[in-house]
């Protein structure tokens, strides 16, 4: 006997199909799609039963994030107090801090709410997102945070994660005094640190509070986090882009003890992160990575590779072609331009998807001049690797990654939350009008993906394509309009596109029979709304795997 | 309680990817004189740190109580300990905080595109000291880096952040070349440049010794010029700040334990790593002191340096 066969009926279905774009019902078995089509149509499977819980939404293939970190599950395990509203794992809404004085209030609730709950006085409160660059001219120092409380340390970390604000009640505990000499602790004229402390080595000093930020990041509670953030947002397939320990068997367990819970609502890529060693050592890592493929299951999927090569545009670290950054300096590299193909070769030989985090223009030549090193040794058909981010990537680099066969996926909420300052401060206007441009992407035959990178920016899709569609900057400006997408591309990059890029796209990414019956289950039809309010568009929440999961 | 003691050193290795940074740290595992050293890797390398060498016991100068440690090596899982934003160098610190008892020193290296000034700022976390940035330069290449455009801002940097240099791959170039390499090098950098091999005891700070009396030249680094000299009278603090200011060129190391006039119960430590001269106050004055009642002071030189300005910059104190 078959199993149970649900049709759920809708308002729209969007199914990124091509043979059949649009639906009205999708039949649901074993926990794929049986069938796509009218409801007339459907209702000849035989004793399947017609389900109308979901007739007033739009159906969209569930929201694929090809490029977010788990950690951003355990920033909600901190206090928000960064500029935007943001809504959390559980639902609720964090109203932006538009002062420093909302900063303070936020800090004196959670106080409260701490002593309330029974934690001790020495119990660190924390604190994440704060972004001054908003802010202009003030600077949150210990002085701000001993309002809060003069007895619990207090550690705020920045949005930028470069650093952290510390009372003096923390400094107190930790023993950072006009004694601590680091360049990381600006001190005042008295020579009294100020409670700023700059780039991670200043950082640790925070002590217990520092170890605790970081820590929850990797408990269960944060990966449960993130996956309820994803069912909030209609994403039903998460990555977690770069991680050194994808394959030790306790990261393994960690994962497979969470997100293969039944009421876990999402599937996880992780890729696992190449840590520094010898030509033999990675070799070993190679085989390690394509072991670790045997513990992937139907949600939880090892044996991807994700190297970072350069850093970020907001941070002035990314590297740039010339003429480089507007006060005419460049950035970073994270490891030397030509060792790139040696790190990766062994990957490529053991036949791996590889993504390269590459913001910088500059970054993007010398992975293409890497890719075409390892497959003029080692050619391989279908390989996919993919430039992440590729923010600053210019038509003739996309010329070249669409020859190469390979992806890209841009960071377009960077327009949003950053473009102000682009255009303002790191590369002047007319190089910001060209970030993340997806129109000549698209237009060069690049297959597209488009990301958060949660928890640089929020979890959410529809963010994400709003802002490659509307290209508006946070002050309203628009900042490209030439590279703008429609709806249909965005949307297509938010499912399909990620989803071939994680070489998932036999089983996500479209409402298709023989997929899994992952969808995105939405309160009104992004095709048919203005699209300046396609980030607005309300998420019910969605259904993995046949089991729907209501959005908190 | 002797601060000293808990505080272990660490020195940074730096330099751009074949450099020799590996080389070199295997050279100083290879006759790490007497000492427990934990490193601390960080770099995608074409040879490894040997692992043999730090698992054999170093117990050849081991002193007492302290035979028969192990060395260790930590990878740190980091490309890059400059821009890793976690606490993944953090908690290796912890992890080599937890072994303190059993080690000398530590040595970081750095990775191939690292900035060594940054990881410098770890050595001023608690249970370690400073012992300086040696910045590793292939002197066949130096110039030829410096003038890549992807990649020449990057070693600049490195070199600007040295306390001492060290320039490999001397053998590959002739005479002149390796001058124009120190000259390149001259530009970015006042730290003393050190040509390779290298005297591992160069590498580590040095302790004055008890019983010294007078300048005496020691005989230890054949090529390099040594200098001590015990103090029998407390020295002012200001005569410390205008004996860091006037170092003669060429100075690798110097290390003093000084009984200052200001502080006579307190015991003011000054070390110089090349171009950077620290002066801290570090624990009671407990009369344990090595020199004639007021501390001792040490200094080493790079092959040329004259003697006698040693002699007369030691004499300041």
């Amino acid at each position: 006997m078959a199993s149970p066969t649900t049709i759920y009926t809708a308002a729209a279905i969007h199914t990124l199909d091509p043979s059949r774009p649009d639906a009205k019902a999708v039949a649901v078995r074993d926990g794929r799609v049986l069938a796509v089509g009218s409801v007339e149509e459907l209702q000849r499977i035989e004793g399947a039963t017609v389900d109308g819980s979901l007739e007033r939404f739009t159906l969209l293939p569930g929201f694929v994030e090809a490029h977010c970190h788990a950690m951003a599950g355990g920033m909600w395990l901190h206090t928000y107090c960064g500029y935007f509203d943001r809504q959390g794992p559980d639902g609720r809404v964090w109203s932006g801090c538009r002062s420093m004085d909302d900063v303070i209030e936020r800090l004196l609730k959670a106080d409260a709410r701490m002593t309330s709950e029974g934690a001790g006085p020495d119990e660190p409160l924390l604190a994440w997102g704060l972004d001054p660059i908003y802010f202009p001219g003030e600077r949150l120092v210990a002085r701000h945070l001993d309002r809060v409380s003069t007895a619990r340390p207090i550690l705020v970390m920045h949005a930028s994660l470069h650093l952290a604000t510390v009372n003096k009640a923390l400094m107190e505990a930790e023993g950072i005094t006009p004694d601590t000499d680091m360049d990381g602790v600006p001190k005042d004229g008295s020579g009294w640190p100020i409670g700023e402390l700059r780039e991670p080595a200043a950082m640790s000093l925070a002590g217990t509070a520092f170890r605790k930020f970081w820590g929850r990041t990797k408990s269960e509670d944060s990966l449960r986090n993130f996956g309820n953030k994803a069912r909030n947002t209609g994403i039903t397939t998460l990555t977690d882009l770069g991680n050194r320990e994808s394959a030790k068997e306790s990261e393994i367990e960690r994962f497979r003890w969470v997100v293969d819970q039944e009421g876990f609502p999402a599937r996880v890529s992780v890729f696992h992160m190449p840590v520094p060693g010898t030509p033999e050592a990675l070799e070993q890592a190679a085989a390690d990575v394509v072991a670790s493929r045997g513990a992937s299951s139907a949600k939880l999927r090892f044996g991807h590779v994700k190297l970072v090569i350069d850093g970020s545009i907001q941070g002035w670290t990314a590297r740039l072609r010339w003429p480089h950054y507007l006060d005419g300096g460049n950035g970073i590299w994270v490891v030397p331009p030509e060792q790139v193909t040696d790190i990766l070769r062994p990957y490529h030989e053991a036949g791996l998807l590889i993504h390269v985090h590459c913001n910088g223009d500059e970054a993007v030549d010398v992975w293409l001049e890497a890719v075409e090193s390892l497959l003029a040794e080692t050619p391989r058909i279908d390989h996919r690797h993919t430039v992440q981010h590729c923010q600053l990537t210019s038509p003739d680099q996309y010329r070249r990654i669409a020859a190469l066969g390979m992806c890209a996926n841009l960071f377009s909420n960077h327009t949003f939350f950053w473009g102000d300052q682009h255009a303002s401060s790191t590369v002047g206007p007319d190089r910001a009008a060209r970030m993340n441009s997806a129109r000549t992407a698209l237009d060069l035959g690049v297959p597209l993906s488009m990301h958060s990178d949660a928890p640089v920016t929020p979890l959410g899709s529809l963010h994400v394509a709003w802002s490659a569609v509307n290209r508006l900057t946070a002050t309203g400006v628009l900042l490209g309009p030439d590279e703008r997408i429609s709806v249909a591309e965005a949307i297509h990059a938010i499912t399909l596109g990620a989803a071939h890029q994680l070489k998932m796209d036999d089983e996500i990414g479209s409402i298709s029979p023989h997929k899994h019956a992952d969808l995105a289950i939405l309160e009104a039809d992004p095709f048919a709304i203005d699209p300046a309010g396609l980030r607005d568009v309300p998420v019910w929440g969605t259904m993995l795997g046949g089991r729907l999961f209501p959005a908190d | 309680m002797d601060t000293r003691q808990q505080r272990l050193p660490l020195l940074v290795v730096g330099g751009y990817l074949g450099a020799g940074k590996t080389t070199l740290i295997n050279t100083l595992l290879n006759d790490p004189q007497g000492q427990c050293i934990a490193v601390l890797v960080n770099d995608f390398g074409e040879i490894g740190i040997d692992e043999a060498l730090l698992a054999a016991e170093q117990g050849k100068q081991g002193k007492q109580g302290k035979q028969g440690k192990q060395g260790n090596v930590i990878s740190l899982a980091n490309g890059c300990v400059c821009c890793s934003l976690a606490d993944g160098f953090a908690t290796a610190l912890d992890r080599v905080r937890t072994m303190a008892d059993r080690l000398d020193r530590v040595v970081v290296e750095v990775s191939g595109v690292g900035e060594p000034g940054k990881v410098a700022q770890w050595a001023k976390t608690p249970g370690f000291s400073p012992d300086g940035v040696l910045v590793v330069v292939d002197g066949s290449r130096v110039r030829v880096q410096l003038a890549d455009p992807r990649i020449g801002q990057t070693v600049a940097g490195q070199v600007a952040d040295a306390d001492l240099l060290l320039l490999t791959h001397g053998d590959l170039l002739a005479p002149d070349g390796l001058s124009a390499a120190e000259r390149a090098l001259a530009d970015l950098s006042a730290a003393p440049v050190l040509r390779s091999p290298v005297d591992p005891t160069l590498l580590f700070g040095m302790e004055p010794v008890t019983g010294v009396h007078g300048p005496v030249g020691h005989a230890a680094h054949a090529d390099h010029v040594t200098c001590s000299l015990p103090l029998a009278h407390p020295v002012p603090r200001a005569t410390l700040e205008l004996w860091r200011q006037v170092r003669p060129r060429g100075v690798v190391r110097a290390k003093g334990i000084v009984r200052t006039s200001d502080e006579p119960e307190a015991r003011t430590v000054v070390q110089s790593v090349g171009d950077s001269t620290s002066i801290t106050v570090s624990g009671p004055w407990t009369g344990d002191e090595p020199g004639d009642g007021a501390g001792a002071v040490v200094a080493i030189a790079v092959p040329g340096t004259q003697r006698a300005a040693l002699v007369k910059w030691l004499g300041i104190l």
